[in-house]
């Protein structure tokens, strides 16, 4: 027959479950301040460091996993080990893991580091690690040195390196989906159980809930042998979704439990002060599957697991305008009822609705049920069911959302009649106001609406301010036009001086083409109107009404004795012949003073 | 103690540096007139200058709290000349200040918690016995002795409480500090004095640290110790006849029961075990929920101070009255 | 150039409508990235109420209070930014920017419209004054009437077109760990926390630190915990 035993073991240094917290806290304490700030490593300053160096087994088959594994008197982030570590060659070795515990010694606590490195040769032979030093707060330390054997025949019987196994009941989880882990030390060949302190889970990405640590020590099988086992289990959450890798560490204890404890089935325990040895798992790999975004129902909370939801209860279904009630919900679940979020309160019309307080957990028929309670108030006569409250949760088996709104009461609200509940009515107006004001988000946009060229302003643009140039420049211009206007109204010499210049180069240009055709008539006629041309601005006259002596008047006294007065009156006077003779002389010969006219004319301009 | 001894040396070592690091941009240090008023004295010129000459002054006269609320005040004025030096200051005023609150730690509270707790389990093995048989003579000695050990638990559980609370206290100071020096090494990258002055600030925390994790160890057993020697005295009490009774004994309740110091708990005690450091990834292990963990962090800031929590009624802003922007 | 153009605003408007069709069908993050590259394309206040809602709905508040600003900046008067922030700010428990009474008048209308107008009716006036003059028209009434009201118009424009100048040194706060520190460094002294979505005002900078001021306090803050209403 089997005997169950069932043994509670309360050790002196056992810690008590800590109380599940039931409220979220508002104003932690110092004492939860200090709980915080105090989580930092622990070193005995006091006491020499010293090290230690084994391996563990000292005898293995070539490829058998042994740990290389050394301890320090000192904490873990004080213990400055070197990057790499003098393996001797052939020997394969990779940190593994590291862990601290605190064991008292001579009276005192002293930290003890330990550092375990995973080692493996693939040949026989004596690897002999040398002695190196490492460097603790500041200072270096030996580590002594440390022998392995490996050989192919090694007598029996051998025992391996102890290894702590990870069995987690489901590894393929969606995130927020509570899941159990164990962590198994098998028993020793020699059949001795021990525990195992300060164990811990290592992975990225879950929160480990302590309040569901459970300890025992059982029959298992492992690698297809009966034996028995101590086993740590406890509840994880995945908070991030992706690929985990889960391993877990602790020290052997040796009877030295921590925590109640349940054993069953036959087992020796060894006594005595415990070894302290550092012992880690492979990893596990869990994957861990983000909730899918689509489908969510309104009210999800973040609660993924197989919830229900009792119908709620109202304290009475008869209420006055302003009177308070309180409705009662509670949500039964598999696990972690703990962290599960009541349903927000709803914005309502005519009810003005707190946010849910826990009332803890409690067992039943249908399980374990966390209890939550609304208070509501009435804001008006004219509703007549509570608020639903709009709940969900996420089914990891079935892979989609479950409703579990909370429904509708009916109540009868009864209006106050000294209306003397200011509160209410001033809550009523303050909801009414609301309403006005907070109309919610609105309607997407359905189009873009007037472009803008960028949302900085036009001042801090370049281009701006460089296009009020433009403008400034406008009437800048016009300024001056008006300006040099003015000037040349006051002084009209200078516009006849100008245009006789032009006109001058025009006859002077028809001048040259009648010469160049032996056009002695035309030739003739250009010479006249250019010389009266450029003589007419000294008097002022129209050039028209200019004769030959008004021309001679305008040459200098030189010119007039030379011979510049003949050809003038030679020209006039063939012109004249021209227009008032019978018979007209020929004036071909005066093609041939082209150059003596040319000259006259430029005298005559450069006096313009 | 050495512990303590090791302490009060930092400050010379970094006292060394602090006033050839903390290059007074004013000419002179005169702008404060030596008092002893509870309220910081008043300041000449009202700049950044005369602050940062008053707070020099107050910090050379060992008046930290005037010095640190005469420096904030220079820091306050936004003077990037002044900043770096009053930074470096106010990293040695909360340094000292840390000091401060570690001398007011009582002395030997650890090796107080591990002897009442020896003493306790002493105790508690004697009153089991004395329950064990009947001998009322062996209860009576059994209840008397437990008296006096109960009250060197309490003893020892106050005073360890009050030495977690000093090093709490020095702890949020030396942080302070510590972030200081690093924002004038982070300000002028050449101070080389603000520098090693962090560094030896760090060390000194990793110091406090062991500490207080040595008082939260030597502390763990107290309070269950304490617990069940009450319940076995409560036990000796119920079996002692009344004629038997030693005196004090005799009221309805045990003196025990007013306690004045509430013995540290152990979840109040214990903190989060230490990461692992071997590039695995960490472990949340949490005595808290996240959520609570989450808000308990973000209310705290390194220089120890509350922000706003993020929860029940939301505040309201200021004025709602304005137009839209 | 104006084919160019053409090409440009119907690639935002397409891309507009893709953000529209995501955010129906309840994609919240693609419709908040189509209507980001929308607004790459063509900035216009309908797509910045759009993103602000797809912000909005994934979570992103200060994001969310940013664009409506931005919104509200480039058109007043359109009245879903203005309802969003009263809502978000509500929601978000922010406080309205302080704002001086010469930028609250430039709150009146569209940001650039002030200075338009400045400019505007600053050459109206000087046109109708000098004008007339250059061309030898006869001088009537109404060009001195028209010249003394666009004078007047461009005097009263100057201090809103002065209020949009200082109200583009305003960002919102759109990290949930921004903190107003004492000194620009990173291991700084923090002041207070600011929430999401609240107003600063930038006073001047230092690397990547910028001093504000708050309706809490002056200090420093990181660069990139804020957003400015007008990207520099």
């Amino acid at each position: 027959m089997r005997l169950k035993i069932f043994i509670l073991l309360l050790l002196a240094s056992a810690r008590p479950s800590p109380p599940a917290h039931a409220q979220m806290l508002v104003n932690p304490s110092a004492e939860q301040l200090m709980q915080i700030v105090r989580s930092q490593p622990a070193v005995d300053i006091a006491a020499p460091v010293t090290a230690t160096a084994s391996f563990d087994p000292p005898q293995v088959r070539p490829g058998e996993k042994a740990v290389y594994r050394v301890v320090f008197n000192a904490t873990a982030v004080s213990v400055n080990l070197p990057k790499i570590i003098p393996a001797p060659p052939g020997l394969q070795i990779r940190l593994n893991c590291s862990g601290q515990t605190m064991q008292p010694v001579g009276g005192e606590y002293q930290n003890f580091a330990t550092f375990d490195y995973d080692v493996r040769a693939a040949a026989p032979g004596e690897f002999t690690m040398p002695e190196f030093s490492a460097e603790i707060y500041g200072k270096p330390v030996a580590i002594p040195a440390a022998q392995l054997v490996v050989k192919t025949d090694l007598p029996e019987p051998h025992e391996p390196a102890r290894q702590l196994l990870v069995e987690p009941s489901a590894t393929n989880v969606f995130v927020g989906e509570v899941f159990n882990v164990s962590v198994l030390l098998p028993a020793t060949a020699a059949g001795a159980v021990e525990g195992v302190s300060d164990i811990q889970l290592n992975g990225d990405g879950f929160v480990v809930d302590k309040n569901s640590v459970r300890q025992s020590i059982r029959a298992v099988v492992t690698a297809g042998r009966n034996s028995t086992a101590y086993i740590f289990e406890a509840s994880l959450t995945p908070i991030a979704a992706g690929k985990v890798n889960l391993s877990a560490q602790g020290f052997t204890a040796g009877m030295n439990f921590g925590g109640p404890i349940s054993i069953t089935g036959h087992l020796t325990i060894p006594g005595g002060p415990p070894k302290m040895i550092l012992l880690d798992s492979e990893p596990v790999a869990i994957n861990v599957r983000p909730l899918p975004g689509e489908r969510e129902l309104p009210g999800f909370l973040g609660a993924v697991g197989n919830y229900a939801c009792d119908p709620p209860s109202l304290a009475t279904n008869v209420l006055k305008v302003g009177e308070p009630v309180q409705l009662s919900i509670v949500i039964h679940g598999p696990n972690n009822l703990s962290r599960v979020n009541p349903p927000l309160p709803p914005r309502a019309d005519g009810w003005q609705i707190f946010p849910a307080e826990r009332g803890g957990i409690s067992g039943g028929a249908k399980g374990p049920g966390a209890s939550f309670k609304y208070t509501l108030i009435p804001l008006t006569t004219a509703v007549s069911t509570t608020p639903a409250l709009p709940f969900s949760c996420f089914d990891p088996v079935g892979g989609k959302y479950i409703d579990l709104t909370i429904p509708s009461l009916p109540v009868t609200v009864l209006a106050d009649a000294m209306q003397t509940n200011v509160d209410a009515a001033l809550m009523l107006a303050e909801n009414t106001a609301e309403a006005d004001q907070k109309t919610g988000l609105s309607q997407l946009a359905s189009s873009p609406g007037w472009s803008a060229g960028g949302l900085v302003p036009l001042q801090l643009r370049g281009w701006f301010p460089l296009m009020q140039i433009l403008p400034a420049l406008g009437f800048g211009g016009l300024w001056w036009w008006d300006r040099r206007r003015r000037f040349l109204e006051a002084h009209p010499e200078i516009v006849r001086r100008r245009e006789a210049r032009r006109a001058l180069r025009r006859e002077r240009r028809w001048l040259e083409q009648a010469a160049a055709s032996g056009d002695a008539t035309r030739f003739v006629r250009h010479a006249i109107s250019a010389l009266q041309i450029a003589s007419a601005p000294h008097y002022p006259a129209t050039p028209r009404a200019l004769v030959c002596g008004d021309v001679l008047q305008i040459l200098t006294a030189a010119e007039r004795a030379g011979n510049s007065s003949d050809l003038v009156r030679r020209f006039f006077a063939a012109a004249d012949a021209a227009a008032f003779a019978n018979r007209a002389e020929s004036q071909t010969a005066l093609l041939a003073e082209q150059n003596a006219l040319r000259e006259i004319l430029q005298k005559l301009e450069a006096r313009l | 103690m050495k512990f303590f001894r090791k302490f009060f040396t930092m400050p010379l070592i970094l006292s060394a540096g602090i006033f050839a690091g903390g290059v007074a941009p004013g000419e002179t240090n005169t702008a404060v007139t030596a008092d002893n008023f509870i309220l910081p004295p008043p300041v000449t010129v009202e700049t950044a200058r005369g602050f940062y000459n008053a707070g020099t002054d107050k910090l050379r006269a060992g008046k930290w709290d005037d010095a640190e609320t005469l420096l904030e005040s220079a820091l306050a004025k936004q003077d990037e000349r002044v900043q770096p030096a009053a930074v470096f200051n106010l990293g040695h005023v909360r340094f000292a200040q840390g000091v401060d609150e570690l001398k007011k730690s009582p002395p030997g509270a650890a090796p107080q918690s591990r002897a009442a707790t020896a003493d306790g389990a002493g105790a508690i093995q004697q009153a089991t016995a004395a329950l064990a048989g009947n001998d009322v003579q062996q209860m009576v000695d059994a209840y008397l002795a437990g008296r006096g050990v109960r009250k060197e638990l309490r003893a020892a559980a106050k005073a360890v409480r009050r030495a977690m609370e000093q090093h709490g206290k020095t702890l949020i100071k030396w942080r302070r500090s510590l972030d200081d020096f690093k924002s004038v090494a982070e300000l002028n990258p050449a101070d080389t004095n603000a520098v090693h002055n962090a560094e030896v600030v760090e060390q000194a925390i990793a110091k406090l640290v062991d500490s207080l994790r040595e008082l939260q160890q030597s502390a763990a057993p107290l309070g269950g110790k304490q617990s069940q020697l009450n319940e076995l005295l409560q036990k000796l009490k119920g079996k002692i006849p009344a004629p038997n009774m030693p005196p004090g004994a005799s009221g309805g309740k045990d003196d025990e029961e007013g306690d004045d110091g509430k013995l540290p708990t152990p979840e109040s005690l214990t903190g989060q075990e230490e990461a692992d450091k071997s590039g695995n990834g960490q472990e949340m292990t949490l005595k808290i929920s996240a959520e609570q963990a989450g808000q308990l962090m973000n209310s705290i800031q390194p220089d120890g101070k509350q922000l706003p929590m993020g929860q029940g009624e939301p505040g309201q802003p200021k004025n709602r009255s304005g137009r839209i922007w | 150039m104006l084919a160019v153009t053409q090409y440009i605003f119907a690639a935002g408007e397409t891309r507009f409508q893709t953000g529209v069709a995501a955010y129906a069908a309840g994609q919240f993050e693609p419709a908040a990235q189509a209507f980001t590259d929308a607004l790459a394309e063509q900035t216009a206040p309908g797509t910045l109420v759009n993103l602000g809602l797809a912000d909005w709905r994934c979570g992103r508040t200060g994001e969310a209070l940013l664009v409506w600003q931005q919104a509200a900046w480039l058109d007043p008067f359109n009245r879903a930014a203005r309802e969003n922030l009263v809502y978000a700010r509500d929601a978000a428990a922010v406080n309205l920017p302080e704002l001086t009474w010469f930028e609250e008048a430039s709150t009146w209308l569209p940001a650039n419209w002030w200075t338009w107008l400045a400019g505007v009716s600053l050459w109206l006036a000087v046109a109708l004054v000098t004008v007339p003059g250059f061309l030898r028209w006869r001088k009537a009434g109404w060009h001195q009437t028209v010249a003394a009201l666009a004078l007047g118009v461009f005097l009263a424009s100057l201090a809103p077109a002065a209020g949009i100048f200082t109200r583009s040194k305003i960002a919102i706060v759109t990290d949930k760990n921004a903190a107003l520190r004492l000194t620009p460094t990173q291991a700084a002294e923090v002041i207070a926390a600011l929430p999401l979505g609240e107003p600063l005002r930038e006073l001047r900078s230092r690397g990547n630190y910028l001093f504000v001021r708050t309706q809490n306090g002056s200090g420093w803050v990181e660069r990139k915990q804020v957003g400015f209403l007008c990207p520099k």
